[in-house]
């Protein structure tokens, strides 16, 4: 009954107040939105990841590897072995069509059978006989994708050539985004496009546990027997850094978001004080009133997380292509772009909208339920409750802080400590904003007193309406120094890779295939090659190196088999304390060097040991020597020496060349010289000055945190359609006040300046305030979760621009957020606003 | 202060209001509250308007402190034809020659006593010691010396209403008018600021139009008027019987 009586008035209270509900609605909307879209994005990345997993593996449930690849006349011997085992043959490698990365896999098609891993391909369609020397299987959506039909040809190109194919079928599949940028061809086809010799890279077997143990024991030592899950899993681990950051950064979203929402149904709240104090009196429960907002809480975030679910399903499609571009920068190649959708994913995004409008309700809700029907009435007793109130608030707020500096500091390597540092810092100082907004406005105030009277007012109402500004500089402050701190995090992160990439790369010029994917080195030089650069004139010292996988105990690594330019730590940076001693042993000794984010990730350090499994010698133990810092990674990286290398191993490949030029040489035309050099040689081959590499590799960092970005102002819509709705109703309840003062003579442009100069202030104030929030934001992320997520070290670094850009945010959407109410408040009719209550 | 070319002499006019007409739209349907109403009210007069709640006396007081356009007819406030004042020429004549005092005294929140009485005096750009000066003598008018420094909401009713009737004054406007000035407070309080209100607009020369439901406020008064049928009468408040007969 009384129920429904307090629906009614709630209900008509946004009936009256449509852009009040508008902005919750749309505030809900976007917060929602962002951390749905993350949601969306990641489980569609890891599906698309488990696809092509499937494509790639198919039922395989063991595969064989070697520590560089497996020599095919063990294949053979195999067969002839133990022909009763389902085995098959696997070659892989990215590859080029047009500029799309794509995975090629050679096969054999008579063993490949039990695999079903083109069992879904028409029989019919395909051209098995071209499959043998120049055919290769699309899947049916690439194909449709590329404009191919059967029989047509088309360009696929490698690190080394660029070869004609033609489309001998498609692969077909019960879900069409499996298979999806993936190539089948004949194994030995592949084997020469890809250059790989009498080596395949892998033997997929279907094995029970009996046969798994007996051909375990019967293995050569070169030679390892891993259950297929593990390589999945090793890949899932690679990107799980990534989107627990990215899953970070949208719970950030949330939790500024959750604060407008407080923020504003704490406005709705005080605004209907008065109300509930009349309804307290006739009599109303105050668990009813309790609930009765809870209720308008759970209705405004259902509708608000609907959409808002909708919305991150919306943005989802715009993300999957930035991370899946990331994931191909930095980890591997995915092709798979499509969303995926699913009850539970929109279930949770309903949830946690809920779940953070009612959270962010209830304090506000409490406050209503204890209204004192007598108190509510006097606008005083509730400035005075709450300025009384504030010490207290600031008082937990350090407490609150100084517990979440603890934690953040903490040597817990916990990504989910880290974030719950975050969260109560910025919890805490959320608490402490407001008193020092009061401290502040009563110094402003006693600063401008004498002086004009629209200043003097526009300073003063902050102090006198401390229970509504305070709240918005608050919610204010969080949000923009939620922006403040990711740009000072991509400013130290971006500086540190530039310093870095400026320490690392001392050679003038570097040499490498032409690579398909961006951060990869694919293939490796011809000896013409190695030989003219050898031979040329202008080149004083050469470093080499050559690029590969290597599996250790602890998974599988990219790896440098370096030749330093004269045995010397030019371009290497090693952190570790020992650094002299570190080089010694890694040249002399046989001690390899590790990148900082396998140290970090696996708890190891100099002087530890590391199983590698080697060509020559199988497992073999290798001291670590030093640390490496190092933002190729974020799996990880070995750095062993050359001579160490080809005791273990047998390539004697190259994949990259340094060239230090000598002092008197022109470092550009000697470049180009050599470019023109090469050119003549039957290798293609990519020569790149020092800045070049520089320049593509922040490129590919700025490609990196392009999702970053996206959030971060995503995050910035939020903060401004909370601000605005705090403004707005700020500006609207104080509507009579604003006409008494038109009617005593203050003019439209007056009213407006008053409450421009007004918003600006709080802007202007919240700007400040956020500052500092945001350094502490930017130093947890920094040195906390980017470091316990990627496994990097860096300097913090606030940008020039941050600081000036976070003010002018700051005010801007203040002001902006100031200007709908001032102007609508300047046109409306001051009769009216003075008659009605 | 700051009356240039507004003359008080009593025989000039201060209000003409000549077929006024004023309507309000309710439901798309034009409810007309004011029928073709005449007004004059000369300099140093002062008028009480009488009448039933929703007559049209607040509205008739809005139109003529050019709060509300003017719909229909043609009103002079102080030599301004209203119709032809755009909305600065309309607030200028609000600030410079026009003190409103209202039922529910309208005092700003989040300024203390000194400042809201001075308001109009920095409205119109007078100097701080010279508004000071004109402060003091003012507060002590009103009784309320010791408390320049309160805010509103620490005052009593009464109280406000006392700095609300300096804060209409203080720039000594042509023209005072005042909505149910006593309507929010016990009779005692209301005959005080009655007294003061009459007290100071007589001393400073200034007309005043009051709306008012007690025939007691309105009997102070040089005319009283009955807002009926959206037009004005002429009434001699004395004979009715009671203080509160609207």
């Amino acid at each position: 009954m009384v129920a429904g009586y307090l629906l009614k008035s709630s209900f008509t209270f946004y009936r009256q107040h449509p852009l009040q509900l508008l902005l919750s609605v749309l505030g809900i909307v976007l917060g929602v939105g962002i951390v749905t879209a993350v949601l969306i994005t990641n489980s569609s990345s890891k599906r698309a990841f488990a696809l092509s997993s499937e494509a790639l593996y198919g039922k395989s449930t063991h595969q064989i590897v070697g520590a560089q690849g497996v020599d095919q006349r063990f294949y053979v011997n195999l067969r002839q072995q133990h022909s009763h085992l389902r085995i098959s043959p696997v070659i892989e490698g990215p590859v080029l069509i047009g500029d799309e990365v794509m995975s090629l896999i050679g096969i054999d098609p008579f063993a490949e059978v039990p695999f079903a891993r083109l069992t879904t391909n028409t029989p019919s369609e395909t051209n098995w006989d071209s499959l043998d020397f120049s055919g290769l299987l699309l899947s049916e959506l690439t194909a449709e994708r590329l404009n191919l039909s059967v029989n047509d040809t088309f360009s696929v190109r490698t690190a080394n050539q660029q070869r004609q194919a033609t489309l001998a079928g498609v692969l077909r599949s019960d879900n069409p985004a499996a298979r999806q940028g993936l190539l089948v061809g004949d194994i030995a086809m592949v084997q020469s496009l890809l250059q790989r010799g009498d080596k395949l890279d892998r033997i997929d077997l279907i094995l029970s546990d009996t046969e798994a143990r007996e051909l375990q024991d019967s293995l050569p030592s070169n030679l390892k027997l891993n259950p297929a899950a593990s390589r999945h899993q090793t890949m899932l681990a690679m990107t799980r850094g990534f989107q627990i950051n990215l899953t970070a950064m949208s719970l950030l979203s949330l939790l500024v978001g959750a604060f407008l929402i407080h923020n504003t149904m704490s406005f709705t709240v005080l605004q209907r004080r008065e109300l509930f104090a009349v309804k307290r009196t006739i009599g109303i429960q105050s668990r009813s009133l309790l609930a009765s907002i809870l209720g308008e809480a759970v209705l405004i975030s259902l509708v608000g997380s609907t959409i808002g679910v909708l919305l991150g399903w919306l943005l989802a499609q715009q993300l999957i292509k930035l991370t899946t571009q990331t994931i191909n920068d930095l980890y591997f190649v995915l092709h798979v772009q499509q969303v995926w959708f699913t009850p539970t994913l929109f279930f949770s995004g309903l949830l946690l909208g809920i779940g953070c409008s009612l959270i962010a309700a209830t304090l506000s809700a409490m406050d209503a339920a204890k209204t004192n029907p007598v108190q509510a009435h006097q606008r005083s007793a509730t400035e005075e409750q709450t300025r009384k109130l504030l010490p207290v608030l600031a008082s937990t707020g350090v407490v609150v802080l100084l517990f979440g500096v603890a934690l953040a500091t903490s040597t817990s390597q916990s990504l989910l400590l880290g974030f719950v540092a975050l969260m109560l810092i910025i919890v805490g100082y959320g608490l402490l904003l407001p008193l020092i907004s009061l401290r502040a406005s009563r110094f402003l105030k006693r600063a401008f007193s004498g002086s004009s009277p629209i200043l003097s007012m526009a300073t003063g109402s902050i102090e006198r309406n401390i229970s509504r500004t305070g709240l918005a500089i608050a919610a204010l402050t969080i949000a923009v120094s939620s922006t403040f701190g990711v740009d000072v995090m991509i400013g130290s992160f971006r500086q540190s890779v530039d310093q870095w990439l400026g320490n690392t790369l001392q050679s003038d010029a570097y040499i490498s295939v032409p690579t398909t994917v961006s951060t990869r080195t694919d293939g490796t030089l011809h000896p013409s090659v190695i030989a003219a650069i050898t031979n040329n004139d202008n080149v004083a010292s050469i470093s080499s190196g050559l690029k590969l996988k290597v599996r250790t105990a602890l998974g599988e690594f990219d790896t440098l088999a370096l030749v330093p330019h004269q045995n010397q730590p030019i371009g290497i940076n090693i952190i570790s304390d020992n650094s002299a001693s570190a080089w010694q042993a890694f040249i002399q000794d046989n001690a390899i060097l590790i990148s900082e984010p396998l140290a970090t990730k696996y708890n190891l350090a100099a002087g530890d040991t590391l199983s590698i499994f080697t060509e020559i010698h199988g497992d073999a133990n290798f001291k670590i020597s030093g640390v490496l810092r190092d933002y190729a990674s974020s799996h990880g990286q070995l750095t062993i020496h050359r001579n160490t290398f080809n005791q273990y191993w047998h390539s004697r490949s190259v994949s990259t060349l340094g060239m230090l030029y000598k002092d008197e040489v022109d470092a550009g035309q000697a470049t180009e010289e050599l470019r023109t050099q090469l050119l003549n040689l039957k290798q293609p081959v990519s020569i790149q000055a020092n800045s070049e590499i520089h320049k593509n590799s922040l490129a590919i960092f700025d490609r990196t945190f392009e999702v970053t970005r996206v959030l971060r102002w995503l995050t910035v819509g939020v903060a401004f359609v909370g601000i605005f709705s705090a403004l707005l109703a700020l500006n609207l309840e104080r509507a009579r006040e604003f006409a008494v003062l038109r009617a005593t003579g203050i003019s439209r442009l007056q009213l407006l300046m008053l409450i421009s100069l007004q918003t600006l202030w709080m802007g202007l104030l919240a700007g400040v305030l956020a500052i500092p929030l945001g350094w502490a934001m930017a130093e947890i992320l920094i040195h906390v979760i980017n470091q316990r997520s990627f496994g990097w070290s860096m300097q913090s670094f606030i940008p020039n621009h941050s600081i000036r850009s976070t003010l002018i945010l700051s005010c801007s959407a203040a002001l902006l957020a100031g200007l709908y109410p001032a102007w609508k408040l300047s046109k409306s009719k001051i009769a009216r606003q003075l008659r009605d209550e | 202060m700051n009356n240039t070319g507004v003359n008080k002499s009593s025989n000039t006019i201060a209000i003409a209001v000549s077929g006024l007409s004023h309507a309000y739209n309710r439901h798309t349907q034009p409810r007309p509250i004011i029928k073709h109403l005449d007004l004059t009210v000369k300099c140093q007069e002062s008028v009480a308007v009488v009448g039933r709640s929703g007559s049209g006396k607040s509205t008739l007081l809005n139109i003529i402190g050019a709060l509300e356009p003017v719909q229909s007819g043609d009103v002079s406030v102080l030599g301004n034809t209203l119709t032809g004042l755009n909305d600065s020429e309309r607030t200028a004549l609000r600030r410079h020659h026009i003190g409103y005092i209202y039922q529910s005294f309208n005092l700003i929140p989040t300024l203390n006593v000194a400042d809201n009485i001075t308001l109009p005096l920095a409205l119109i750009g007078v100097k701080t010691s010279q508004r000071t000066a004109a402060l003091l003598p003012l507060l002590d008018a009103i009784g309320l010396s010791g408390r320049s420094e309160d805010y509103p909401d620490v005052l009593s009713g009464g109280e406000q209403q006392r700095v609300a009737i300096a804060r209409a004054l203080i720039h000594q406007p042509a023209l005072v008018l005042a909505d149910e000035p006593t309507g929010n407070l016990d009779a005692q309080s209301g005959r005080v600021i009655l007294g003061l209100l009459n007290e100071l607009v007589t001393n400073q020369g200034s007309s005043l139009v009051i709306v008012t439901h007690s025939l007691e406020v309105a009997s102070q008064a040089n005319r009283t008027l009955i807002m009926r049928g959206g037009q004005l009468d002429e009434v001699d408040p004395s004979p009715v019987n009671g203080s509160f007969a609207w």
